[in-house]
């Protein structure tokens, strides 16, 4: 298994580069197998995302969700459209935002629309991403902290935010609402963070590289390899979880909810994204598994994440089932747990879905 | 009660750069293995250290010469540093390697108190001392006591002597060598620690001969490369506490210049820049906008790194590489720390534009004298210690002379800093501001969840200023900001209050003296209460001939110019007479969480006590010393009624122990602020409000242990958390409603769907608020309607139990047919009847009786109102003894009393709501008011049971009340024949279930 999953690939990538006719461009590497695999990660690319916040009506208090509304892959030099990967998305809002998956290079033109109705014409929400370049007028914050202007909108209206994945980007990082926060002190009585406003940013190496724990061993595994990115946020009541089922070289989308079912194919390379959120510290386990601590060859099976901290690991999908969980006791206790499931299919099951009866 | 400590340790913590998931390991405590020494001969601890041990200093330390000759008499520049050395072969015996040229460090800090109450060290003298000799690198630091401290600079292998000089002049001394890069914290290991006594010891690369020059790894240029420490252009030191950033600036020459809170960090695009980011109280998530770097000892590239107490972070930017100048907001990632005001500026200007720094507010800032004595900058510990839950540090000592003002008041001019910093608490809270000028900038201040940490917030407005907890709303912190440009025409201060004021439900109150405004008179009462509240001398002592209240002889400015001094408001009331038995016995006994009685065995405050209703003495009281016992909040029974399951609302633990014997049976762990515990009489089961997060745990005691079997929440995933409080089960056992004290609204949980319903509008069907801050419920055991206590609205909901339709708000201000009104209401039970409802009004001190019978010609409005103690909180019915009344006038007595507690009393009230037992309250009366402690009077004075001997506050603090046997529909069906034998047909039945 672990074989067929290194070559086919391999094959495919080939068979994809001699078809979009790909050069065999620039840089050196350790093997010839990892010089014909990455050419593709070396053409940077422009992203224009339009992404929309929508109101998940809710008895209690409504719930805010970004939406992809449009995901265009464009040439960099002449802006001509080479895929529109819109449809890879869900169609609705989903908690967490849409998965943006990108390469080290690429730039991204990201345009926020607001659809909030129900908070009347002073709602304003915005994009603030972690980890990416951008300047001061992309920060996603309002004037009084970024001294340039509100990078808000209120519904109705449009902003569109410049962002580069240059050099020492590469990893995984939130986007998510900042208007809250007013310099030094006070506060804006908005700030939607905390209600379903943030996603995921996921920058992967132009290289395409990435570490995993294999059979007890740190190797380098090829990010086309792995068959799923599942993400999951840990807020203060829920784990809110999304993936990206690796296609051939472009990711479906599948919007997972509160504490999902996640579902593997035997011995599949599957990455975890975990992120934090809101005011509690968590502490995540998922049983049976061990991966490596970012950065290290050191091997851990347990790891805090404070809010808005990030814990990427890759592993081997072993047949069976084991439990993600939050150990923090008024989490576990209070449902924050859910199986991960190892089997022929591999086909995620949603958990519960806000609004849905 | 809580002294300072003498006993301020300096503590070294180290926190080494290659850390593992393991806390132990974050850092290396050397007081953590026990091993400072305290030598009662020398009066100086040593650390007992391998690397101390390594190069025994001990010779040097005990011989004297460090504190006599060392420093003061200038002997070290005249060779005493060689005498020292030479006898005691340090630099023969092969541990120190000149090669490396590592250097030993003589550090003396100094402990002073700020004008404000906040602590601080003060460099006092560092002496480096290598082959070449001892250099003095004093003119390094500021000539001030600073928060953080001195940052103590020093290289890998070098060694730190670090002596701290304590307030009472005692002096520590410990010492480390440090074999990683990094920062590593000292700090006292007490409360004092969060309220200043914090500062680092940054460990730089040795620049020695085995890889010189040194240097420090960083993220440059989008690579991880190696640094040389000579080209970083300023340090930063970040101390996380509370929920705020202390900042301190090292500059290319190592000159330190203190920044204060929430600095603006200034730097030029492409400088090279090292932040030290420490924690010291609580955890904290740091972020820093648009730059990344190396997490250090791995190559994983960062922007959010955890903060634990004790942790550091260190890391290298090139300030704005790739992103450009700008102003780059840091903060910590935690959302309520982010409300709370724990944000900065990182300034990143032109390129060799010198971007200086801007110091953040600081507990020197001054106001002008005629304010007040302690500056602009007032900081509020905030503890578990009853009344000054919010304490102004200021006034710590007896002595400070803002004393009079109450340990929770402090005055301040425009533009002044409130700081809060939880020191001493087991719980969470929210600072949240309950009444401000209105129209005052920054406010409202508000978390949307219980927290631990702080709040930093500038009071740029003239006027009052009021905060509170939401989660436990009698902890109040006042702030008096007076603009000194304003004088009383006969020259002598008068404080601003405010024109208007601003309630956090909106409703404005009018300052301007008026006997027709009703909001003059709630702003009046709230006035009268804080100080009431805040000062234990102003709480209801039976024990006394008279009740006096005093509030601070100072003069304020109200609405219209009107200066009235705050004394008008005193009070005086004869107590003579006020303490007398119920004239029928009651059956069984009433339990009262006496919260806030002192007792000698343990820290914690709180009692429970027990009274024999049947004498109406005081049989027990319970403090559970042996397990520190916090603030007994409610109580609730088993179905045998054997045992009492006790929350502790300051805390995160639910007790149990035995009814009879008040023996300690177990404790858990179940979550923060644990409200109200209730049983469900189908089960037996045990439900705990938990005020301090989102649900309510569900345990089973079991063979003496109980267990935690989950917990439910009471929102949905997402939705802001509800922190429930006073909950109710129906007598059926097949609903659960919560009060959600951070959400304005209820929840009605059914067991069998396992779902939550939240209140709707009736009309509209869509959520709606039943009140601010909703506190208590009571279920009508008939199960068609419930009670929701709205606290700030001053209203009572009327809801639907199947529906959870919002049916009718009771409005406790509007005066009622004997002309009088209630405020603050709290706990609010319906009688086992289903005919009345009892609520304990804290404001207005003062219950309610509201009829509650559909079939009453006044259902669902207020038919009584009756006198109560200050803080009027706990109510719940007890059986009356009807054995005690002929058989044929039986009939004529209403079966049940009504048990009502007080906070700032030490008294129990006794009502009887129907004393004509015609259905109808509004002849309700007082029947009784009890004292729960000994009385002063020898001739009378009764004797109880206790674990524990009552130091002070003797027996105040009056919050949940519970009578056994338990008299209410549902668990009273449940009772063990030797109650049920007592009872009437009618008491057994009361909703004539079995006709």
């Amino acid at each position: 298994m672990k074989q067929s999953r290194q070559t086919y690939p391999i094959f495919l990538t080939l068979l994809i580069a001699s078809i979009i006719g790909l050069g065999n461009t620039m840089h050196s590497s350790n093997s010839a197998f990892a010089q014909y695999y990455k050419q593709p990660h070396h053409i940077p690319v422009l992203h224009k995302i339009t992404l929309a916040v929508e109101e998940i009506p809710l008895l209690g208090g409504n719930l805010y969700a970004y939406k992809m509304v449009q995901h265009l892959v464009n040439d960099m030099d002449t802006g001509n459209t080479i895929k529109d990967l819109t449809n890879n998305y869900e169609p609705g809002p989903t908690i967490p935002g849409p998965t943006l998956i990108i390469d080290e290079g690429d730039v991204v033109s990201l345009t926020l629309e607001n659809n909030i109705q129900s908070r009347g014409e002073n709602a304003m929400v915005s994009v603030h991403v972690h980890g990416i370049h951008y300047p001061i007028t992309s920060d996603g914050t309002l004037q009084v902290t970024n001294n340039v202007g509100d990078q808000g909108i209120n519904p109705g209206d449009t902003i569109t935010y410049s962002w580069t994945a240059g050099p020492g980007t590469v990893g995984t990082w939130p986007y998510h609402d900042h208007t809250l926060g007013l310099n030094t002190i006070g506060k804006d009585p908005n700030g939607l963070e905390m209600s379903g406003l943030f996603g995921t940013l996921i920058i992967n190496d132009g290289d395409g590289y990435t570490n995993a724990l294999i059979n007890g061993e740190p190797e380098i595994v090829n990010i086309d390899d792995i068959s799923k990115d599942v993400i999951c946020w840990i807020s203060d009541d829920a784990f809110w979880c999304n993936e990206a089922v690796n296609n051939y070289g472009e990711y479906n989308h599948k919007a997972l909810w509160e504490n999902p079912t996640i579902k593997a194919v035997n011995n599949d390379l599957v990455r975890f994204h975990l992120l934090g959120i809101g005011t509690d510290f968590t502490v995540f386990q998922l049983s049976g598994y061990e991966w490596l601590k970012p950065g290290t060859d050191q091997i851990i099976n347990e790891k805090e994440i404070g809010p808005l901290a990030v814990h990427v690991f890759t592993v081997v999908a072993d047949e069976g089932d084991s439990q993600y969980r939050d150990i923090i006791q008024s989490h576990f206790k209070s449902g924050m747990f859910g199986d991960f499931i190892v089997d022929g299919m591999g086909v995620s099951i949603p958990g519960d879905q806000p609004g849905e009866a | 009660m809580k002294q300072i400590s003498s006993n301020i340790i300096l503590c070294l913590f180290a926190a080494i750069l290659l850390t593992s998931t393991l806390p132990t390991a974050l850092y290396n405590s050397l007081d953590s293995d026990k091993k400072i020494v305290d030598s009662d001969t020398s009066g100086q601890p040593i650390i007992k250290t391998a690397e101390a041990s390594e190069y025994n200093d001990q010779d040097y330390y005990d011989n004297g010469n460090y504190d006599n000759n060392y420093y003061d008499n200038g002997n070290y520049e005249k060779g005493n540093y060689d005498d020292m050395y030479s006898g005691n072969g340090y630099y023969d015996n092969g541990n120190y390697d000149y090669g490396k040229d590592s250097k030993k460090h003589q550090v003396t800090v100094k402990i002073e108190r700020l004008q404000n109450g906040q602590y601080a060290y003060k460099m006092v003298k560092h002496i480096a001392i290598d082959k070449n000799g001892p250099t003095d690198l004093t003119d390094r630091y500021s000539v001030d006591a600073t928060i953080p401290g001195p940052s103590i600079e020093i290289n890998k292998g070098d060694t730190l002597i670090l002596k701290s000089i304590l307030e009472n002049n005692e002096v520590k001394v410990d010492s480390i060598k440090p074999d990683e890069v990094g920062s590593i914290e000292y700090s006292a290991d007490d409360f004092t620690r969060e309220l200043g006594l914090f500062g680092a010891i940054i460990v730089h690369p040795n620049s020695g001969t085995y890889d010189y020059p040194g240097l420090e790894k960083g993220l440059v240029d989008g690579e991880i490369q190696k640094i040389n420490p000579d080209d970083i252009k300023k340090q930063f030191v970040l101390f996380m506490v509370g929920s705020t950033f202390w900042g301190m600036e090292i500059d290319e020459n190592h000159k330190q210049t203190p920044l204060w809170t929430n600095p603006t960090l200034g730097s030029d695009l492409g400088d090279l820049v090292q932040f030290h980011v420490l924690g010291s109280g609580h955890d904290h998530t740091f972020h820093l906008h648009a730059h990344r770097w190396l997490d250090p000892g791995t190559s994983d590239i960062i922007d959010v790194k955890t903060i634990h107490p004790e942790d550091s972070h260190d890391f290298i930017v090139k300030a704005g590489q790739f992103v450009g100048a700008g102003h780059w907001q840091y903060h910590c990632h935690v959302f309520a720390h982010m409300e709370a005001g724990m944000m900065g500026i990182f300034n990143v200007g032109a390129k060799n534009s010198n971007t200086q720094s801007v110091a953040g507010a600081s507990p020197y800032d001054q106001a002008s004298p005629s304010t007040a004595t302690q500056g602009n900058f007032l900081t509020f510990g905030i503890t578990d210690e009853p009344g000054t839950w919010f304490r102004n540090v200021a006034n710590l000592d007896s002595a400070a002379p803002q004393l009079h003002l109450g340990g929770s008041f402090g005055i301040i001019n425009p533009g002044g800093t409130a700081h809060f910093v939880m020191t001493d608490t087991n719980t969470v809270h929210t600072v949240t501001s309950l009444l401000w000028p209105k129209g005052a900038a920054n406010m409202p201040f508000d978390q949307i969840t219980g927290y631990q940490g702080g709040a930093i917030v500038k009071l740029e407005d003239p006027g009052l200023y009021v905060f509170t907890c939401k989660v436990h709303p009698y902890m109040f912190a006042g702030a008096l900001v007076d603009d000194p440009q304003t004088t009383n025409p006969n020259g002598s201060p008068a404080y601003d209050v405010g024109e208007q004021l601003q309630l956090a439900n909106g409703v404005v109150l009018n300052t301007q003296p008026s006997t027709t405004d009703p909001t003059f008179g709630i702003f009046t009462s709230l006035v009268k209460t804080f100080f009431k509240v805040t000062n234990i001398h102003n709480w209801k002592d039976y024990t006394q001939p008279t009740y006096i209240t005093e509030l601070p002889p100072v003069n304020v400015t109200l609405g219209g110019n009107t200066i009235v001094n705050l004394t008008a408001l005193n009070t005086e009331e004869d107590l003579t007479g006020k303490l007398f038995d119920p004239k029928i016995p009651g059956l069984g006994e009433v339990w009262v969480d006496t919260q806030f009685e002192i007792t000698e065995g343990k820290s914690k405050p709180g009692t429970a006590t027990r009274i024999n209703t049947g004498t109406w003495e005081i049989e027990r009281k319970v403090s559970l010393p042996e397990i520190n016992m916090n603030h007994p909040h409610n109580m609730w029974t088993d179905k045998d009624q054997n045992v009492i399951y006790q929350t502790m609302w300051f805390d995160q633990r639910l007790a149990v122990f035995d009814r009879e014997t008040g023996e300690f049976i177990d404790v858990f762990n179940v979550g923060d602020a644990p409200s109200h515990v209730i049983t469900n009489p189908l089960t037996d089961l045990a439900y705990v409000a938990l005020n301090g997060e989102q649900g309510v745990a569900e345990l089973e005691l079991s063979d003496g242990l109980l267990d935690l079997l989950r917990i439910i929440p009471m929102q949905k995933s997402g939705q802001d958390p509800t922190h429930p409080h006073g909950h109710w089960i129906s007598a059926d056992g097949s609903k659960m409603v919560t009060p959600n004290a951070l959400t304005a609204d209820s929840t009605i949980y059914d067991f069998a769907s396992d779902t939550i319903q939240r209140t709707i509008d009736s009309t509209t069907g869509k959520d709606t608020s039943t009140g601010a801050v909703p506190i208590a419920t009571a279920i009508r055991p008939q199960g068609d309607k419930y009670y929701v206590a709205n606290l700030l609205d001053s209203t009572i909901s009327v809801v639907n139990l199947e529906t959870g339709e919002l049916l009718k708000n009771i409005n406790l201000l509007e005066p009622s047919p004997d002309g009088d009104y209630a405020a603050l209401p709290i706990q609010t039970p319906v009688d086992p009847t289903g005919k009345f409802m009892v609520t304990a009004n804290t404001l207005t001190a003062n219950i309610t009786i509201v009829n509650t019978d559909p079939d009453s010609p006044n259902t669902d409005e207020v038919v009584a109102h009756l006198p109560c103690d200050p803080g009027c909180h706990g109510a719940n019915f007890g059986f009356k003894d009807l054995s005690q009344v002929s058989p044929q006038d039986r009939d004529k007595v209403y079966p049940y009393y009504a048990y009502v507690a007080s906070k700032f009393s030490n008294a129990l009230t006794v009502v009887d709501p129907d004393p004509n037992n015609d259905g109808d309250g509004s002849d309700a009366k007082i029947a009784g008011r009890i004292l729960l402690t000994e009385d002063n009077n020898p001739s009378i004075s009764s004797t109880y049971e206790s674990d524990d001997d009552t130091m002070a506050l003797d027996g105040t603090g009056g919050q949940g009340v519970l009578a056994i046997p338990n008299p209410y529909p549902g668990w009273v069906y449940n009772l063990p024949e030797y109650y049920t034998d007592m009872l009437t047909m009618e008491q057994q039945d009361p909703l004539h279930l079995n006709g």
